[in-house]
């Protein structure tokens, strides 16, 4: 019988064109996703370059002023007075700067998907166990075009939780969706998701359902239950700001 | 591990192509979904390749992603306001050599669709029980009881057809 079973499906082939029309978009995926790595370095390059150029221009001006108010020729200026004021000012702004762009700029300490995978592997799971996460983790990243831009979802897990379950993780936690833009986060919404979510499946993930009345996508966020069934853990629309809106859970 | 360098892409689709079409058939019965069903698994895998160790947790990330990918397609709201072709219409676009490839294959793809994918993935892939199991994520005695009942099913489905009993000793 194998042997029948083998030789009936020997005879199906994927048809070249197929092939062919998906090693194209796939050559066009791979320049997409480097040249969004691609920007996101210029904008590191930009935003370091600035802010090092700013706070060179600090130091030069603090030196100079320094200069000038201890050479015996310059005026006393009294500490405290307004000059100096403002520029304890500068100072402070620019280092308000430089927080502002690194905080807007990264992930905000969330782990990536690739961190969540490696936690997962490493972990030594014998029957029964609970590990308590000291970090947040991006449990899922799925990426939705819009036009020629790409954004990046990141379902994040945050003061989690896993309880593994006859070797498998069980999540406890709050379940929230960043959203970002060429690195940059333009959102963050809390998720509904407060049952236990057991995630089985690595790749079972986010899937887009439809598109709705106002022409935003629909997602669902999906993993499997025990008996390899699909569980719809949440339902939720993006609207046209990238902001995230909860459905309904089904 | 910087998997990144290891695997070529075109390389991947060019050596897995049979395979995930193949699962995209099975599941889908229809070659048009089949064929969306492709693109995407593959277009999945640009964004996961970092994840991706080595070439057998490829092999079972493609067949998993796969029947992911199919069954979400099924459960789609777009779908079920869908009426698919009739296999008869889709499978006359595969050429098979002999009548008896024919007759086998549309009696596969007329079993429930966890027979279809546990007697594909055992006899085509010749995936072991336990790695079938931990594709499906179903239990060792699940999967052993659903591919009793398929070979079951297919065989009653084939006498009824006039093949001769000697074709079903193992």
């Amino acid at each position: 019988m194998n042997k029948q079973i083998k030789e009936s499906f020997d005879q199906i082939h994927a048809p070249e064109f197929l092939i062919e029309d998906t090693k194209r978009k796939l050559h066009e995926a791979e320049a997409k996703k480097t040249s969004t790595t691609k920007q996101q370095n210029i904008h590191w390059k930009t935003i370091t370059g600035t802010v090092c150029a700013l706070a060179a221009c600090a130091v030069i001006m603090v030196t100079g002023y320094n200069f000038f108010n201890t050479s015996p020729s310059s005026p006393n200026v009294p500490e405290g007075s307004g000059e100096i004021a403002d520029l304890k000012e500068q100072s402070d702004s620019l280092n308000a700067t430089d927080n502002t762009s690194i905080n807007e700029f990264t992930f905000e300490g969330t782990k990536q998907l690739n961190d969540w995978y490696q936690l997962l592997e490493n972990s030594d799971l014998k029957g029964e166990e609970r590990i308590q996460l000291e970090e947040n983790y991006a449990i899922f990243t799925f990426y939705y075009p819009k036009g020629e831009d790409e954004y990046q979802i990141n379902i994040v897990l945050e003061q989690g939780v896993i309880d593994f379950v006859h070797s498998q993780p069980v999540l406890q936690g709050d379940f929230k969706a960043e959203v970002y833009y060429q690195g940059k986060q333009l959102t963050k919404t809390s998720l509904n998701i407060t049952s236990n979510c057991q995630f089985l499946s690595k790749d079972a993930a986010i899937n887009l359902q439809d598109v709705n009345q106002d022409g935003q996508p629909d997602f669902s966020l999906e993993t499997e239950h025990n008996q390899g069934n699909d569980d719809t853990l949440a339902w939720f629309t993006l609207d046209e700001n990238c902001n995230i809106i909860e459905i309904s859970k089904q | 591990m910087d998997t990144t360098n290891t695997f070529n892409i075109d390389e991947i689709v060019d050596r897995y192509s049979d395979m995930v079409y193949r699962i995209a058939l099975t599941q889908m019965k229809n070659i048009h979904d089949a064929q969306d069903i492709f693109q995407e698994v593959f277009l999945r895998l640009v964004k996961y390749i970092d994840t991706i160790e080595d070439e057998e947790h490829l092999k079972s990330w493609l067949i998993r992603v796969t029947l992911n990918c199919s069954k979400t397609n099924l459960m789609s709201g777009w779908r079920k306001h869908t009426q698919p072709l009739e296999l008869d219409e889709e499978q006359s676009q595969i050429l098979f050599e002999m009548e008896e490839q024919s007759q086998l294959y549309e009696q596969i793809q007329k079993l429930p669709k966890k027979y279809r994918t546990v007697l594909y993935l055992f006899y085509y892939e010749e995936l072991s029980i336990k790695e079938i199991c931990a594709i499906t994520q179903q239990k060792e005695t699940t999967v052993k009881s659903q591919l009793s009942r398929a070979r079951k099913m297919l065989k009653q489905q084939l006498l009824k057809l006039g093949w001769h009993n000697s074709y079903f000793k193992e």
